[in-house]
């Protein structure tokens, strides 16, 4: 479904990502999984674009995300759902406008868009803060409503970057429970950045380790967790046996 | 492509709809608040001074005595201008005001130039001004050239008449049309003249500063090219009392001149001071005694100098006619008698000008009278020349008719012929009137002759009396006493001259006179007895007789006489004496009837002072002049402009002999439109500038609301125009490369265009103007302060990130996402305010 070959991305002087290959079946749940500042957020923003890649091929069944012109993207990005790690709410609309606009900026009409977006809340289990602007609610609560924003578009795949990076261990919780729901409904295609290993280990079909903007182990967890061959995986499963 | 861009929806139609609506709600705004300040303040200024033409005169008091004031000038309107009309203004700041409408048969120079007077002494010291319209002000006139520009510029066509507005020449027009012609013209006039300001160094008294002022001006002169000169020294400032202060001190000169003149010569040992006094002996006072006190009648000179050993002092008390001795005592305090301290030598010098015309009247008198017994007497030159004649034909029939009786002796009897005989006696006896005739003639030209000998010294010595000292003193001041002293001083020196002349053209006549006369009275002598000899008609005039003899000598002294009188030539006789006896003197053909006239007329006009009253007078001349202020150690000449600068400098350094004087050229007039067009200038001025407040207002407000905020989401994008990655090997033009990369940017560079742009244009439309400034600039302007703000924009109007991010991952477009996201979470303004329209998330 998602098809990544020779991505690299520098920034100045920086080199980022070294030419990363990657390749996600449908309906496949992917953590990636590395040290801070290996590449990873940068690797997923380069999916969708939002981050401009200086190399490489990037497709989603079979379309040249890489090669799209800017019309073209617009419409891709609008089947890839986008989960960004401090929220990225509108704060001047309220849970449901912040969860319903995007519907209704591609031509949705109102009623229509408030309807999905009341079934995308109440996937993430807000339905009692509709009306509740994002500065009155909690962190994890901010990120449902994101999460929500990103579902309520039906997107072919969605790409977290790091969505509990920004929550106290509290809250990080509630988050967690949203996305293995997510998972285990299995409708969507997920690339997941995270450092949470315990829900990776639950609920990644495959772990990717990067290290220094390259993908240094890939496998399913039980592999990678356990029987690490990478020096960041050896890391990883020392975590685990604390 | 226009259609298409225009049917497209695009965030850039948003910018230049933000742009449109910006700059005419500004412009108009700005223009329209303007105007109203701009009809506010016009409607306060008609207020004030009426509709244009409407009021002539403005009257202004303290608000208390604006009864009195509104009284006083309704009489001056009913004794001089009935038919205007007086109305009451608004009262300011205690000040209350009242417009004075003339009729237009007031309306001329005659009247305004009066004005002060009609209006003088108005209560509370109130004053007016002069508002009639259309009118140009000429300002910083020199007092001294205001009647000479006054005229000049009455010529102008379109001038009504010109008056004098206290240091202005106020020009009051025909048409408001005329404004612009008529100031061109005074500007022509203006620009022919300059004012020449000689800066002195410092310690010149007035005097001094008169007579420089007046030798320079004499000097310039005499430049080629100019043609007009006058000195405004004294009258430099246009102030009035500088023409008093002028005439102050000519009368001063004059009067120091006519005063005596008091030398004191103190004894040995004794100190006088300036300002010490002294007492005379009066003529009908008491014997001066030291230890008495003062008299009346004694006379008392004040040392006003110290010359040498000796002082000069002038007559305070008394008069140099009353002084019986010389003897000086000092006058102590409390008008005490002290010591003799020296002695006087005085010289009265108006006794001296007083008799020099007294014996030029009577000397001219005698001259007169002279001339006119002697054109009395003998008829004049005329029956001179005929009585000559005259006598001359009679001698020639003698002399025929003696030749013909010795011619008509009969040789043997001695019988001369009866009838010739006859004739020759009757003729013999003739003749002696006519010579008689003759020789009163030459006795009354040796008469005129030496009446005109004592004449001549005596008018010599008028000559010299009127010359000294007070000719002296007082020479050189035009059209002041001293010119007519010497004129009259000229003329009788022309008399003098002449007569010297008429004295030594009578000698030469009496001296070839005296003969022809010596001879015709020897003749008629002769002629009588041998008339008498031969009247016996028997004579016998045998050859070697004695009667024979007589006649032959009769026949030779005839002959004799004859030559002399064929060796006048009556025309040079007659012009001769013609020119003796004329009344006319020298070749001026001065009128000694007239000059008479004159010198008694300028005696009689002699002022009648004592000594003390000159004294008295100067001293308080001194104290008036001694407080008014000189303008200014500098000298002031009204001249042509044009002439070459440096021959002017050349030619006062030269008279003033000082290289070190510094001299200026200064215009003659400013020129000033009416307060009116004055007062509306400023408005415009006001109006301009308060736009131009609006306009900068609303430029900073746009961009701190609108502008800033697109600026912050163009840096947030960080598109670049140069490639972002490239790098220069050479260290400063890779730093250069840098700094580029960091200002050309589509930010500074929306930011400049947009600045500039919405400056420029509204600027335009609100008729804003910033001094110094032109629309282009004004624009400039607007850019670099748009890139100033692009600097802040961030800080101003911030765009989150997050959110543009969360638009951009949802594939909302960049107009969406400015419509949706941005613009909203903006600051209220009016991209805010047009957006509204636009969104869909409300």
């Amino acid at each position: 479904m998602l098809e990544i070959t020779g991505l690299k991305k520098s920034y100045g002087h920086k080199r980022v990502l070294k030419g990363i290959d990657l390749k996600v079946t449908q309906g496949e749940t992917v953590v990636i999984m590395g040290p801070s500042g290996c590449g990873k957020s940068t690797l997923i923003r380069c999916i969708n674009r939002l981050t401009e890649p200086d190399e490489g091929f990037i497709s989603l069944r079979n379309q040249v995300i890489t090669e799209m012109s800017l019309n073209e993207l617009l419409k891709i990005r609008r089947k890839i759902g986008f989960v960004f790690q401090s929220f990225n709410l509108i704060r001047r609309l309220n849970v449901l406008d912040n969860v319903a606009m995007p519907l209704r900026l591609q031509g949705v009409d109102l009623e229509t868009a408030k309807r999905r977006a009341e079934i995308a809340l109440a996937k993430v289990g807000l339905t009692h803060k509709l009306e509740d602007l994002p500065d009155e609610l909690s962190g994890g609560e901010q990120q449902r409503v994101g999460i929500a924003r990103a579902l309520a578009l039906e997107p072919e795949i969605m790409l977290w970057d790091e969505p509990t990076a920004s929550l106290d261990p509290i809250l990080v919780g509630e988050v967690i429970e949203v996305m293995e729901d997510l998972v285990r409904e299995g409708k969507t295609t997920m690339v997941i950045v995270t450092h949470e290993l315990f829900f990776a280990r639950r609920a990644a079909d495959r772990i990717i380790f990067m290290d220094k903007g390259r993908i240094v182990e890939t496998g399913r967890p039980e592999d990678v967790l356990e029987h690490p061959v990478s020096e960041i995986g050896r890391k990883y499963h020392n975590l685990l046996r604390r | 492509m226009l259609t298409s861009f225009l049917k497209k929806d695009s965030f850039i139609k948003d910018i230049l709809l933000l742009l449109l609506v910006g700059i005419l709600a500004s412009g108009i705004f700005a223009r329209g608040f303007a105007l109203a300040t701009d009809k506010y303040f016009a409607k306060a200024i008609t207020g004030v001074m009426g509709d244009i033409g409407q009021y002539d005169l403005l009257f202004q008091t303290r608000e208390e005595l604006k009864g009195a004031l509104a009284r006083q000038v309704k009489q001056v309107i009913e004794e001089r201008f009935p038919g205007a009309t007086l109305k009451t203004g608004i009262s300011l700041a205690g000040k209350a005001s009242f417009f004075l409408t003339l009729p237009d048969k007031y309306k001329n120079k005659s009247v305004y130039n009066s004005l002060p007077y009609y209006f003088n002494n108005l209560p509370g010291n109130g004053g007016f001004s002069v508002m009639t319209e259309p009118r140009i002000n000429i300002t910083s006139v020199p007092s001294g050239a205001f009647d000479f520009l006054s005229k000049q510029v009455e010529r102008i066509r379109g001038v009504r008449f010109t008056f004098k507005d206290g240091n202005s020449i106020g020009v009051i027009l025909e048409d408001i049309h005329a404004s612009e012609i008529v100031l061109s013209e005074i500007n022509k006039i203006l620009k022919q003249y300059q004012i020449l300001e000689v800066r002195l160094s410092a310690g010149y008294s007035q005097e001094e500063l008169m007579t420089l002022g007046k030798k320079v001006s004499q000097s310039l002169a005499g430049i080629e090219g100019v043609n007009y000169v006058r000195d405004l020294t004294m009258a430099g400032s246009g102030d009035e009392y500088q023409h008093l202060t002028g005439t102050l001190l000519e009368v001063k000169k004059f009067l120091l001149a006519y005063a005596a003149e008091v030398k004191i010569l103190p004894e040995p040992g004794e100190t006088l001071e300036v300002g010490d006094l002294l007492a005379f002996n009066g003529k009908n006072s008491a014997s001066i005694k030291p230890g008495s006190f003062l008299e009346p009648l004694q006379v008392v000179v004040k040392i006003t100098a110290k010359e040498g050993e000796a002082y000069r002092g002038l007559i305070i008390q008394g008069d140099a006619g009353f002084i019986n001795d010389n003897k000086a005592y000092r006058l102590l305090p409390e008008d005490k008698i002290g010591p003799m301290v020296g002695f006087a030598e005085i010289s009265s010098r108006k006794a001296q000008l007083v008799q020099g015309l007294d014996q030029g009247v009577k000397l001219l008198n005698q001259i007169n009278g002279a001339l006119q017994d002697f054109n009395d007497s003998t008829g004049g030159p005329g029956l001179t020349v005929s009585g000559i004649e005259k006598a001359y034909r009679r001698l020639f029939e003698i002399k025929n008719l003696l030749d013909q009786v010795e011619g008509g002796i009969n040789q043997l009897t001695g019988k001369a012929d009866r009838n010739g005989l006859v004739k020759m006696v009757h003729l013999l006896q003739g003749i002696g009137d006519d010579l008689d005739y003759l020789a009163r003639t030459f006795a009354r030209v040796q008469v005129l002759e030496n009446r005109f000998s004592k004449t001549l010294d005596g008018l010599q010595n008028a000559e010299i009396l009127l010359g000294s000292p007070l000719l002296q003193s007082v020479a050189g001041q035009s059209g002041g006493i001293g010119d007519k002293i010497q004129l009259l001083r000229d003329q009788l020196g022309i008399v003098h001259d002449s007569l010297r002349k008429r004295i030594q053209s009578l000698d030469d006549f009496i001296n070839r006179f005296n003969p022809l006369v010596a001879t015709l009275m020897a003749w008629r002598n002769k002629a009588n007895s041998f008339a008498e000899q031969v009247n016996d008609f028997g004579a016998v005039f045998t050859p070697g007789s004695a009667n024979h003899n007589q006649l032959l000598e009769m026949i030779h002294a005839t002959d004799q006489a004859l030559s002399y009188l064929t060796g006048f030539d009556p025309e040079q006789v007659k012009s001769g004496l013609e020119s003796i006896s004329d009344r006319l003197f020298g070749s001026d053909r001065v009128d000694l009837t007239v000059l008479i006239g004159q010198v008694e007329k300028f005696r009689d006009a002699l002022p009648s002072l004592l000594d003390e009253e000159i004294g008295k007078s100067v001293a308080l001349i001194d104290k008036y002049t001694g407080g008014e202020t000189v303008p200014g150690e500098r000298l002031q000449v009204f001249i042509d402009s044009g002439v070459d600068r440096r021959l002017i400098n050349a030619v006062i350094k030269d008279t003033l002999n000082s290289s070190r004087a510094s001299i200026f050229s200064l215009p003659v007039g400013t020129i000033n439109p009416d307060i009116r067009g004055e007062l509306y200038k400023i408005l415009a001025e006001v109006r301009s500038t308060i736009a131009a407040l609006i306009v900068l207002i609303s430029w900073v407000l746009v961009f701190i609301l609108d502008q800033s905020l697109i600026i912050s989401m163009l840096k947030m994008v960080n598109f670049s125009l140069l490639p972002k990655k490239r790098r220069w090997k050479h260290p400063w033009l890779d730093w250069a490369y840098q700094k580029a990369l960091v200002f050309i940017n589509p930010a500074n560079l929306y930011a400049a265009a947009v600045g500039g742009v919405w400056l420029g244009i509204s600027s335009g439309l609100a008729g804003a103007k910033i001094p110094y400034l032109n629309l282009v600039e004004i624009g400039i302007l607007g850019g670099l302060g748009g890139i100033l703000m692009a600097s802040v924009a961030v800080k101003i109007n911030p765009v989150s990130k997050d959110e543009v991010m969360a638009g951009l991952s949802l594939g909302l477009p960049f107009k969406t996402i400015m419509r949706e996201i941005v613009i909203p979470a903006g600051r209220p303004g009016l991209l805010q305010f047009l957006n509204r329209w636009k969104m869909i998330m409300k």
